[in-house]
């Protein structure tokens, strides 16, 4: 069974008169473990298509499966729930709280969960992403990368089954970007299956499975070995 | 856990906009305070004219007047003293007038031991220059002789009116400042969305906030209101020839007062706090936008704003453009200028009615109104508070009027149009609209009039001094819009952040 599977998913945005399709029938299947890019021009309908996979959004039509259960039929509360617990997302600008410390902002999902985390499993998250002497700083006093680096262990802290990443290096510089990169498939080797929207080539590049989007629509697929 | 550290943190960090709620709230809240505890003076007030005093009388020995039927009889077996009672008073006829000494002095002392002294020893009163005027014996027969109950009813009802009218004023300026909160907030709440809070969680964060508002604003605006309802009753206050008010504790909070300042404070918490929660929960996770939008009718466009813009009609057709986004904001703005210039107007009337016949503003007989004024305080308070809220709630509409446009003055400015050009597009803007709440507001309001005072027989005085005061009613608003217009339509103008070129505009402003 795939992890994530998507059947014939439509996206509108309603403005005033105008009605805009985002993605025109998508369908496809991730398999447990794999970590795969989705490219594509700006405007093509990435970050609807992760976010809808993600649960963040409901598609207009059409059926999100994780590990088999329909988003869709879920009621508000047990989306979140489940989000929190199966799904991480990184965003495309970070989406620090800015007035929580970063250790604060990393244990955010947990709280809400009511779990506090330990102090050593923080500590060990953090020294994974290179930001344990970061963590009592605030969003505004780190770097773009230090933040998302900070998105990243958010993503994470409830060690999550899949992994979203909306352009994750788009504000990142070549040597950054290796870093994040490095981190992202130390994770995938360990198990854990990660889709990245991405412009940057060298991205998509480390990633086994390409899937590009053009128009609302996959106009085609990679996959390297 | 997580409550705890979002709260302790966000009040740190938006300071700026609780500051703001607070001074909303508390005004709100000090307005109740100040109402209620109004009511509860009133009440001793309005027994304080009519407590009982002793003095000397020329038809019979002495009197006591505001007296009960049956306190004569305390008084009988008195030596050279026969008491009576008769309308209202109680009169000691003298058997010998040449030796009154002996007679007053036992009276005296039975109207200090049974009518003074419990009156002290009720209000806690231990001053010894206390005027020997008042007694408190016998009130419960006073409260049905005099028909006290049904008075203190009307004082309660009329203040529980006004109370809710008031609200009404004040509800709208509390949720227009909390919804700017929300705005400030959004992105917040969508992040937390993302993460995955549930809608309990969400809910649970804002609950207690918003009970720590009505906990501060309560701590600050009740002792506030019930401050400013003490000057009202803290000035001596003639009730008939050489008697004060001065040292009649008349000021009164009680529990009664303190409980229906909490519940009605409580009560519009709780709506402001319904009302922002529809909007928090309508804020969803995805961050979607329309920025990448593909226009193809963008250059259209922009050859009709430079053929207007060379056209000379520039405001005009601009100001049109304007008024066409944000609207419900300036809807909003309108219809709640109109409304509470409404309640101006039915006020004024209202005061007109009250007031003495002879300090009805249709002569000008400056010491009876002054007088009457006085008496009439509430009113004046009323006028007070419902200005503030209302001036507090157009001020937020406006300026969130104004950050609405900020695209639309970009992009404008994009096509070339100066800053004064754009102010001029938002004066015409204002002009008109003020124009139309101003009108729409005073016929509703004389509606509303006529519709009440008619039937009483209340005419609408024609007088100088009746339509000057219309003057202020209007003024105020006029200059709530020129205030607005200068700074927060004047900022937006000001920092205008050019769009870039090759930016779509939106749709929506053909002709
Ligand atoms: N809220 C919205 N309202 C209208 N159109 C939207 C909205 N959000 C996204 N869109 C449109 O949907 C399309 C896809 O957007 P998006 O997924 O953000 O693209 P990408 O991430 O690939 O750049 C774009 O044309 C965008 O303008
Ligand atoms: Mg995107």
């Amino acid at each position: 069974m795939p992890i994530l599977e998507l059947k014939h998913i439509r996206k509108e945005f309603v403005s005033g008169p105008r009605t805009v399709t985002a993605l025109g029938d998508v369908s496809l299947r991730i398999e447990e473990g794999e970590m795969t890019a989705v490219t594509g021009p700006s405007g093509a309908g990435k970050s609807t298509l992760l976010q809808i996979m993600a649960g963040l959004l409901k598609p207009t039509s059409g059926e999100v499966k994780i590990d088999g259960q329909d988003l869709g039929a879920m009621s508000r509360k047990r989306s979140a729930a489940f989000r929190r617990k199966n799904v991480g997302y990184v965003f495309q600008r970070f989406n620090l709280l800015p007035m929580l410390t970063a250790r604060e902002n990393i244990a955010v999902p947990a709280l809400l969960d009511g779990v506090k985390p330990s102090e050593e499993s923080l500590l060990a998250l953090a020294e994974s992403l290179g930001i344990e002497d970061r963590l009592d700083h605030f969003p505004s006093e780190l770097s773009g990368g230090e933040q998302q680096r900070v998105a990243i262990a958010r993503a994470l802290v409830n060690d999550p089954r899949i992994l979203f990443a909306d352009e994750p290096t788009g504000n990142l510089d070549s040597g950054t970007t290796g870093d994040v990169m490095e981190v992202f498939s130390r994770l995938n080797r360990a198990g854990r299956t990660i889709l990245i929207v991405t412009h940057d080539p060298a991205v998509a590049g480390a990633c086994r499975r390409v899937l590009r989007i053009r128009d609302g629509k996959i106009g085609g697929e990679e996959v390297s070995s | 856990m997580f409550e705890k550290l979002m709260l302790g943190r966000g009040i740190r960090y938006y300071r700026r906009s609780y500051v703001n709620i607070l001074c909303v709230f508390a005004a709100a809240m000090a307005m109740f305070s100040f109402m209620n505890v109004f009511a509860a003076s009133l009440l001793n007030y309005t027994e304080a004219v009519e407590l009982p005093y002793i003095t000397r009388d020329w038809t019979c020995g002495f009197r006591i007047v505001n007296a009960v039927p049956g306190q004569e009889e305390l008084f009988r077996g008195i030596p050279g003293v026969r008491a009576e009672f008769e309308n209202g008073s109680i009169c000691f006829y003298l058997t010998d007038p040449e030796n009154a000494a002996g007679p007053w002095e036992a009276v005296e002392k039975i109207w200090y031991e049974k009518f003074r002294n419990p009156y002290l020893a009720e209000f806690g009163v231990d001053d010894e220059s206390f005027p020997a005027l008042y007694s408190y014996v016998g009130r419960d027969g006073r409260d049905t002789i005099y028909d006290y109950d049904a008075h203190r009813n009307e004082i309660q009802t009329n203040v529980l009116l006004f109370q809710s009218a008031l609200s009404v004023l004040a509800l709208p300026a509390m949720i227009a400042i909390c919804g700017e909160y929300i705005a400030e907030r959004t992105p917040d709440i969508r992040t937390l969305c993302g993460i995955g809070i549930g809608e309990g969680q969400l809910g649970r964060l804002f609950f207690f906030e918003a009970g720590l508002l009505y906990l501060v604003s309560a701590a600050v605006g009740i002792p506030l209101g019930a401050g400013i309802a003490a000057l009202f009753f803290s000035g001596a206050r003639g009730i008939g020839p050489g008697r004060s008010l001065a040292e009649y504790p008349v000021f009164r909070m009680d529990a009664g007062s303190l409980g229906l300042t909490l519940l009605f404070g409580w009560l519009a918490v709780v709506l402001t706090y319904a009302v922002m929660m529809k909007k928090v929960l309508s804020i969803d996770a995805a961050y979607t936008c329309m920025e990448t939008v593909p226009n193809r009718r963008a250059e259209r466009h922009r050859d009709l704003y430079r053929k207007k813009r060379t056209s000379g009609q520039f405001d005009r057709f601009f100001a049109e453009v304007l008024r066409k986004r944000g609207t419900s904001l300036l809807l909003a703005r309108d219809v709640l200028e109109s409304v509470s210039l409404a309640v101006g107007v039915f006020s004024l009337n209202a005061v007109n009615y009250l007031l003495d016949e002879d300090a009805r503003m249709t002569g000008w007989n400056r010491d009876s109104v002054m007088i009457s004024l006085a008496n009439n305080s509430l009113f004046v308070m009323l006028g007070v508070f419902a200005v503030f809220f209302s001036l507090a709630a157009v001020w937020i509409f406006t300026k969130r009027h104004a950050e609405s446009m900020a695209e639309a003055v970009g992009i404008l400015s994009a096509l070339g149009a100066e800053e004064g050009e754009i102010y001029a597009c938002f004066r015409r803007l204002t002009v008109r609209s003020q124009a139309v709440s101003l009108a729409a507001g005073f016929a509703l309001g004389y509606a509303v009039t006529l519709g009440v005072f008619e039937a009483a027989g209340y005419r609408i005085p024609v007088s100088l001094p009746y339509l000057l005061a219309h003057v202020p009613l209007a003024g105020v608003y006029c200059l709530a819009a020129w205030i607005g217009a200068k700074t927060a339509y004047g900022k937006i103008c000001k920092n205008i952040e050019a769009g870039e070129d090759g930016e779509p505009i939106p749709a929506g402003e053909e002709e």
